[in-house]
């Protein structure tokens, strides 16, 4: 199973995409996600899903914790949606029994919110499974940003999976002093579990960030600055043929969405 | 309360597996029993599967094939709250195992997680922090402890829950010899008054020679040797596959030709004088 976040390297078509155009697709993506209709959001998830096995090779067993954690999320929306939306209100029966009416406008919408929530969970999931964290921070400074900026980018979105283990380790710590807050379905214990986790996570974080930049600094990471030079990358960031299929693939999208609704 | 059985430690075919992006196999089918009362040494290179096959049989982690019974139960079948009943893990990282803002109330924390009485904690507590002479920082923030008062302390938490089987994955690391005696001591003790079971898992031969009965050498997720240490220790030409040395008094009598394995310097002398003496 993969921790949110997770990047881990291959030599797959979309592991090979610059950053850039991975999020023009993402963005055409949930432009497409959030205008069309039903039964088109869950398709997308469904196809999301796909794009991301065929051109990444990550199966959805992968991340389907991802999932897991989002179905309650997802079905506590459609519920909300069914009994709080308006008329017409559409009976539920079962074995030919009535047993409750709920809103026909309001299941639409939490359906189609929920799958959008999901398909969009998932797409995020896609682009950093499938992006070196360093590799969108350098291609953020080709586009324009502060060096300090983009690698400081770069390396929260690398410190989030260690920050994962590293709560993983902590709560297996209070597992093993006997804590009934981790595993439990009680959210009051859950909420109490979480205070407990927050002190060492956040004493080790820091503790590590202060590690770390001092490590960078013992590396010369301030030099170019203080002598006025201008960086080099060491890794090639930049377009390639790929990049221009993902883009046509991202007004594809667009474009077919556009049709659609004018349709 | 938990049953007192002959092994504490059942592991039947335990294999593990970490999922990708690590994926590796790291345990395959290890068949192991561990009597309760040992005090057993688990030795072997970086990644021979020394901290998997602990946190497996803590129930941190779930073995891809095989059972892990500690005392008489399977781990992974009891609920995660009451897992510490049975079995106590100290971290090799004190920083992830330090939850309250006192030394003191960190010791309890567990105590209190158990609904063990306050004046039976509070004599648990102050024996512990005597014991590893930590008393004298019972107010202060743990985080505010030195590395190696920290990694005391972590050990001091889960010691003074009397688990049947204690695990310490590294207690040594960032001691100095005397420090890391005292540790060994308080394992050594609670292993000789309480018959807890206890399995270190070091990289410290010297420590081993001195205080463990057993030792268990794991290579690349297999055991590669397990028996007293003396018979371990005497096969160094095995030891060597996973980049274990004997401590240098054991490399020294080998060298010597010394008959038996000895493990210190005291045991290495009469032998030294034995061979003198014919």
């Amino acid at each position: 199973m993969k921790m949110l976040y997770q990047f881990s390297a291959s030599e797959s078509f979309l592991h090979k995409v610059d950053p850039r155009s991975k999020m023009l697709f993402l963005i055409a993506f949930l432009v497409a996600l959030w205008l069309l209709p039903l039964p088109y959001p869950p398709l997308m998830a469904v196809g999301m899903v796909i794009l991301i096995w065929i051109t990444a090779g990550i199966k959805p067993t992968e991340y389907m914790f991802f999932v897991l954690l989002m179905s309650p999320i997802m079905v506590a929306v459609i519920i909300i949606q069914a009994v709080t939306g308006g008329a017409p209100f559409q009976p539920i029966t079962l074995f030919g029994t009535r047993l409750f009416s709920v809103s026909a406008g309001g299941l639409d919408t939490g359906i189609r919110v929920a799958f959008r929530l999901v398909a969009m969970g998932i797409a995020f999931l896609g682009f950093s499974m499938t992006t070196d964290p360093f590799h969108w921070g350098m291609s953020l400074y080709r586009t324009g940003l502060p060096y300090k900026a983009a690698f400081m980018f770069g390396f929260a979105m690398r410190f989030f999976p260690l920050l994962q283990e590293e709560l993983s380790i902590i709560g297996n710590a209070l597992k093993a002093r006997a804590s009934d807050t981790i595993g439990t379905s009680n959210p009051v214990k859950r909420i109490r579990g979480i205070g407990q986790l927050v002190i060492p996570l956040g004493l080790s974080a820091m503790g590590r960030s202060q590690t770390i930049a001092l490590a960078m600094e013992l590396r010369g990471y301030s030099i170019p600055e203080e002598m006025g030079t201008k960086r080099t990358l060491y890794r090639k960031v930049g377009f390639s043929g790929r990049d221009v299929l993902v883009w046509a693939a991202a007004l594809a999208v667009l474009a077919g969405t556009f049709i659609k609704i004018m349709a | 309360m938990v049953e007192e059985r002959e092994f504490a430690l059942e592991l039947e075919g335990v294999s593990f597996s970490y999922p990708r992006p690590r994926h590796n196999v790291a345990l395959k089918k290890i068949d192991l029993q561990i009597k309760q009362g040992e005090f057993v040494a688990l030795i072997g290179q970086n990644g021979s599967g020394k901290s998997t096959l602990a946190k497996c049989t803590s129930g941190f982690l779930t073995p891809t094939k095989g059972v892990i019974r500690v005392c008489g139960k399977d781990i992974h079948k009891v609920p995660p709250s009451l897992q510490a009943r049975y079995v106590g893990y100290v971290f090799q990282n004190p920083d992830h195992q330090l939850f309250k803002d006192r030394v003191w109330d960190d010791v309890a924390f567990g105590l209190n997680n158990l609904k063990v009485a306050n004046d039976i904690v509070d004599k648990k507590v102050e024996k512990i922090l005597k014991d590893l002479r930590l008393y004298q920082y019972r107010d202060i923030h743990p985080h505010r402890l030195a590395k190696g008062d920290k990694q005391r302390l972590a050990i001091a938490s889960i010691v003074v829950m009397e688990p049947p089987v204690l695990i310490v994955d590294e207690p040594t690391t960032g001691q100095d010899p005397y420090k890391a005696r005292e540790i060994m001591d308080v394992l050594t003790q609670l292993n000789e008054r309480n018959k807890t079971t206890v399995l270190v898992i070091t990289h410290s031969m010297e420590l081993v020679a001195e205080y463990a009965k057993r030792t268990v050498a794991l290579c690349q997720g297999n055991i590669l040797l397990d028996g007293s240490v003396r018979e371990v220790f005497s096969r160094s030409d095995i030891l060597a596959k996973t980049f274990v040395e004997p401590p240098a008094v054991v490399q020294l009598a080998q060298g010597l030709g010394l008959p038996g394995v000895p493990l210190t310097t005291d045991e290495a002398g009469r032998a030294l004088m034995e061979v003198l003496a014919k």
